[in-house]
C-alpha cells in the first residue's frame, strides 16, 4: 500500500483517488492467485460511468482466485504530484502499485484515449512496448470497441480481447491460474491463450509492407494461431451474469444512476455507425429479468434514477411491458426513469409524459443529414415527415427545446445537403408556430449540433475518404451563414480532433511509433479541449516519418488490404461492400426485423435470422 | 418526525464534499427503505439539513444533521439506517427533535489540527495577543479583508506522539472561520515558516456558552 494522503491534500477532487466506495470489493492480496488492474484511460468521473467496467468488475470479483481493482488516469494536478513524490500508478482498492499485478487491462472506448494508455503505463513504471516486458511483469491487454482495429496499439498490448468480456475472461483466467502454478515462462501463457477464440496476440502476426512502405497485409508467424480472429459473444443474455450491486461513487460522475442494459446490437444498420455493426447480432434481455435487476440494484445502491441502456431504446420489443414493470415500483420508491435513444412517436411521448412528470427538458432527434437523399445514403431510416410529426407532437405536449444532431463530411455530400440542415432546423421552428397557442410553450429553441464524420473500420464507409480540416471548416461556415433564426442555436466541434480520430480509427501498426513520439511530447487527455494540442501531434507524425493524410484523405479501393481484415466481428466485408454500393445508389436497406440482409453475424447465432428460417 | 443524528466522517471520506455528503445520506436512506419526507415543488428532495458544512479534506467526530421522516422510526429502522451508511461514515447517536432546530445556536467549532512542524507556545501566545489579524477571506462575492482575531476563541497545544496537535476553537455559523485560514495567518507570523499540515479533525460543535449544540 502506497501512502497517498499527503498528495490528496494538494489536489482538486481528491475523492477521485481514495477508493472505499460502497460496494467496492476488498480482498486479501495474499489470498488470491490473480490480481487484475482494470484500467480506464480517462478520469474517474468518465470511467466510473462505463457500464462494461461495472459488469466485468463484479463478475470477475465473484471468483475467489481473482481480485479486480479499478485504475483511472490521474488528472493533471495529481499526475504532477505523483511524479514529484515518486508515487507510481496505484489501484483504488488496495492502493498497491499496479506494476506488481498480473494483468493490466485497458478498455478502449475511443481512439483519443490512446495517449493516456501510454502515459498510464509510464506512470505505472511498466515498459511501454510488449517486447520489452520481462518475466514477472504484468500482461498488458485491451478490449472494447476500438480493439476491433487493434493495430495502432499492437506494439504496446500483449493481447487483445475481441467481443464480450463476460464470455472470454473466465476462460483466460482459468488458463492463467494453471500457467502461474506451472511456473512456465511468460511466452508460454501467450501461447496457451492464443488458441482461445477472441484472443489476438499481435506479436504472433507479422505485417507485410509494400515497396513504398505502405500496409500490404498481415499474416500469422506461427502455425498454431488463426488467420482470422473471431469475436466472442454471449448467446443468452438472460442467463449471463449481470451484477446485482454497483459501486456507488462518493463524488458525482457523468452517468450517476443505475444503468439497465436492455439489449445488445442494433437492427438499424446506419452506414456510418461502427457500434451498429460490431455489436451484432441483436440479443434482448427479457423484461421480467430486467425488472428484477432494477429493483435489486436500487436496493443495493440507493440511486434515485434508472436509465435504459442500448443503441436504440425504441427497438426493444418488450418496451411496454418493461416500462409497466419499472413504473410500478419506481413511483413508490421515488425513482425516476430516463429513456435515451427513443424515436419520437405517440407511444414514446406518452412514455415520456409518464416518466418525466415534472420537468419537460429537451428532446433530441438525430436526423444526421440535411436532405432525404443523404439520409438514404447513410441508411438513416428517418424522413422529414417523421421528424416534423415528432416535433409537432413534442410541441403540442409542451416541450420547447429540441436538439438536432447532424454530421457533416458524409460521403457524397454536396452544398445542398449542408444547406438542408439549416432548412430542416427552420422547418422545426416553423412547426412550433403552427401549434395552437394554448398547447405550445411560450418560446422555442432548436439546437443544431454538428459533428464531423469519421470513417470507421467495419462500417460500409470504411473505404471512404475523410474530409480535410479545411473542407470541414468551409462547410461549417457555409452552414453558419445559412442559419438566420434567433430560435436556432448552432453548435459545432473543431475538426482537428476528428482528423486525428480518423487517422487512428483506420490506422495500422506504423502508428505505434507516432503514438510513442506523441507521448514523449506530452500528449494526453486528447479527448479534452483543454489538453489537446494539434501541433504537438503533427510534430509526432513528422518525427515518426508517417503521413497522417495517407490514412484519412484517400479513398481506398475495395481491393486494398485493410489493417483490420484479420479480425472477424461477425459482419463480413462482402456485406459492407454491398452496403457501400447501395449507399452510392441511394438505396435504403431494411432493418433486420423486416428482412435479413445476410450481414454475416448470423454465423454467431442471430435470433432475428433464426426467426426467419 | 424530526431526528437529529450525530455522525462521523473518517479520513478515507474526508474529501467527500458537502453536496456529495448530502447524496450519501439520501442514498443510505433509500437503501434502508426509510420513509423520508420530501419537500414540495417541482423538484422534491428529502428534508435533510446539516448544522454546518464541513470543509473538504477535514474529518469529523461530531457532525450534526437533521432529517425529517413521515413518521417515527422504530429501533430496527434506526439500526438499518446506521448499517446502510457507507464505509467511513458512522451514525454515532440520534435524538428526536420536536422543537425548532437547535442548529441556530451554533457559535463555535472545535478543530484538532495535526502538524508535523513544531510550534512554540510563545508563538501562539504572541499570535493571540494581537488585537487585529487581517486576512483575505474568499467568498462567492469575491475577496475581502477580514479581521479574524475575534473569530478565534482559543488556541492550545496538545502533546501527541511526535506531532504537534493544535486545538483551535473557531467561529462557526454565520460567518465562520475555516481552519485553513487560521493556519495561513499563523504561517504569516512565523519567520518564513511553512506549516506541514497532516490532518484536521472537527471534534465538537458548540453554542455560545461552550456547550455542545446537541
Amino acid at each position: 500500500m502506497i501512502e497517498i494522503e499527503p498528495l490528496l491534500h494538494k489536489v482538486q477532487k481528491a475523492a477521485r483517488y481514495t477508493g472505499g466506495e460502497l460496494n467496492s470489493v476488498m480482498k486479501e492480496a495474499a489470498q488470491v492467485t490473480t490480481r487484475f488492474a482494470f484500467c480506464f484511460p480517462d478520469v474517474y468521473e468518465i470511467g466510473m460511468s462505463h457500464l462494461g467496467m461495472k459488469i466485468l468488475y463484479h463478475l470477475l470479483n465473484e471468483r475467489e482466485d481473482t481480485w479486480v481493482e479499478r485504475v483511472f488516469a490521474p488528472w493533471e494536478d495529481m499526475e504532477t504530484e505523483m511524479r514529484q513524490a515518486d508515487v507510481p500508478l496505484f489501484a483504488l482498492e488496495s492502493r498497491d502499485p499496479i506494476s506488481a499485478f498480473d494483468f493490466i487491462g485497458f478498455t478502449l472506448q475511443y481512439e483519443m484515449s490512446y495517449s493516456n494508455i501510454l502515459n498510464m503505463l509510464e506512470l505505472a513504471d511498466i515498459p511501454l512496448r510488449s517486447a520489452e516486458r520481462k518475466e514477472g511483469m504484468p500482461f498488458v491487454c485491451a478490449g472494447g470497441p476500438c480493439a476491433f482495429n487493434p493495430e495502432p496499439l499492437a506494439d504496446f498490448i500483449d493481447f487483445f480481447l475481441l467481443g464480450e468480456g463476460e464470455e472470454i475472461w473466465p476462460e483466460v483466467l482459468d488458463i492463467f491460474a494453471q500457467w502461474k502454478a506451472s511456473k512456465a515462462p511468460r511466452q508460454a501463457f501467450l501461447e496457451q491463450i492464443a488458441g482461445v477464440q477472441g484472443i489476438y496476440i499481435p506479436a504472433f502476426y507479422d505485417v507485410q509492407w509494400d515497396e513504398q512502405g505502405n500496409f500490404a497485409g498481415l499474416t500469422p508467424n506461427r502455425s498454431d494461431v488463426p488467420d482470422l480472429v473471431q469475436k466472442r459473444i454471449i448467446r443468452d443474455l438472460d442467463r449471463v451474469y449481470f451484477p446485482d450491486k454497483l459501486v456507488v461513487p462518493y463524488m458525482e460522475i457523468v452517468h450517476d444512476r443505475v444503468m439497465l442494459e436492455v439489449f445488445r446490437g442494433c437492427i438499424r444498420g446506419c452506414r456510418f455507425c461502427q457500434a451498429g455493426m460490431i455489436y451484432r447480432p441483436v440479443r434482448e434481455k427479457d423484461s421480467a429479468t430486467l425488472c428484477n435487476y432494477a429493483e435489486k440494484l436500487i436496493a443495493a445502491t440507493g440511486y434515485d434514477e434508472i436509465s435504459l441502456a442500448s443503441l436504440s431504446t425504441s427497438d426493444y420489443t418488450q418496451l411496454p411491458t418493461l416500462m409497466e414493470g419499472l413504473l410500478s415500483f419506481s413511483e413508490k420508491e421515488r425513482v425516476s426513469l430516463s429513456l435515451p435513444s427513443l424515436r419520437i412517436d405517440n407511444f414514446s411521448l406518452d412514455l415520456m409524459e409518464k416518466v418525466q412528470k415534472v420537468r419537460k427538458s429537451g428532446l433530441t432527434f438525430a436526423p444526421e443529414a440535411g436532405t432525404q437523399r443523404l439520409r438514404d445514403v447513410i441508411n438513416k431510416g428517418i424522413t422529414e415527415e417523421d421528424l416534423m410529426r415528432g416535433a409537432r407532437l413534442a410541441f403540442e405536449g409542451g416541450w420547447s427545446h429540441i436538439k438536432l444532431y447532424f454530421m457533416i463530411g458524409l460521403p457524397t455530400e454536396t452544398e445542398e445537403d449542408i444547406l438542408g440542415i439549416a432548412d430542416l432546423a427552420q422547418k422545426v421552428v416553423d412547426t412550433f408556430y403552427t401549434v395552437d397557442k394554448s398547447k405550445r410553450a411560450k418560446f422555442v429553441n432548436v439546437t443544431v449540433s454538428v459533428s464531423s464524420f469519421v470513417p470507421k473500420a467495419f462500417t460500409p464507409f470504411q473505404w471512404e475518404a475523410q474530409d480535410t480540416i479545411k473542407r470541414l471548416k468551409e462547410k461549417q461556415k457555409l452552414l453558419k451563414e445559412a442559419i438566420h433564426s434567433r430560435h436556432i442555436t448552432y453548435n459545432y466541434h473543431e475538426s482537428y480532433v476528428s482528423h486525428l480520430e480518423g487517422v487512428f480509427a483506420r490506422g495500422d501498426r506504423k502508428l505505434c511509433r507516432v503514438l510513442e513520439e506523441a507521448h514523449k511530447l506530452g500528449c494526453k487527455y486528447d479527448g479534452w479541449d483543454e489538453f489537446f494540442v494539434y501541433g504537438r501531434w503533427m510534430e509526432a507524425f513528422e518525427k515518426a516519418g508517417v503521413d497522417p493524410m495517407w490514412y484519412t484523405a484517400r479513398k481506398r479501393s475495395f481491393e486494398e488490404a485493410l489493417p483490420w481484415a484479420h479480425i472477424d466481428c461477425g459482419v463480413v466485408a462482402a456485406f459492407l461492400r454491398r452496403e457501400c454500393e447501395r449507399a452510392y445508389a441511394e438505396k435504403v436497406t431494411p432493418n433486420c426485423r423486416e428482412v435479413c440482409s445476410g450481414c454475416g453475424a448470423q454465423r454467431l447465432d442471430c435470433i432475428e435470422w433464426r426467426k426467419k428460417q | 418526525m424530526k431526528y437529529i443524528y450525530t455522525f462521523s466522517k473518517n479520513q478515507r471520506v474526508q474529501y467527500v464534499s458537502h453536496l456529495d455528503t448530502l447524496r450519501v445520506f439520501e442514498r443510505a436512506m433509500r437503501r434502508a427503505k426509510l420513509p423520508a419526507s420530501y419537500s414540495q415543488g417541482f423538484h422534491p428532495h428529502p428534508l435533510i439539513t446539516f448544522a454546518q458544512p464541513l470543509g473538504v479534506g477535514i474529518s469529523s467526530k461530531s457532525e450534526l444533521v437533521e432529517i425529517v421522516f413521515e413518521r417515527p422510526l422504530c429501533a430496527e429502522e434506526q439500526k438499518r439506517f446506521s448499517s446502510s451508511m457507507p464505509g467511513g461514515f458512522g451514525l454515532l447517536k440520534y435524538c428526536e427533535n420536536e422543537k425548532k432546530s437547535p442548529f441556530a445556536a451554533l457559535e463555535w467549532a472545535v478543530y484538532e489540527i495535526c502538524i508535523a512542524t513544531p510550534i512554540s507556545k510563545k508563538l501562539l501566545d504572541d499570535f493571540m495577543k494581537q488585537e487585529e489579524i487581517l486576512m483575505l477571506k474568499r467568498s462567492k462575492k469575491g475577496e475581502k479583508q477580514v479581521n479574524i482575531r475575534p473569530m478565534i476563541q482559543s488556541l492550545e497545544l496538545v502533546p501527541w506522539e511526535n506531532a504537534t496537535v493544535l486545538k483551535a476553537v473557531l467561529k462557526a455559523g454565520q460567518p465562520s472561520l475555516k481552519p485553513e485560514l487560521l493556519l495561513q495567518a499563523l504561517e504569516q507570523n512565523m519567520a518564513g515558516g511553512e506549516l506541514a499540515l497532516q490532518s484536521i479533525c472537527r471534534t465538537a460543535l458548540l453554542d455560545g456558552k461552550g456547550h455542545p449544540v446537541v
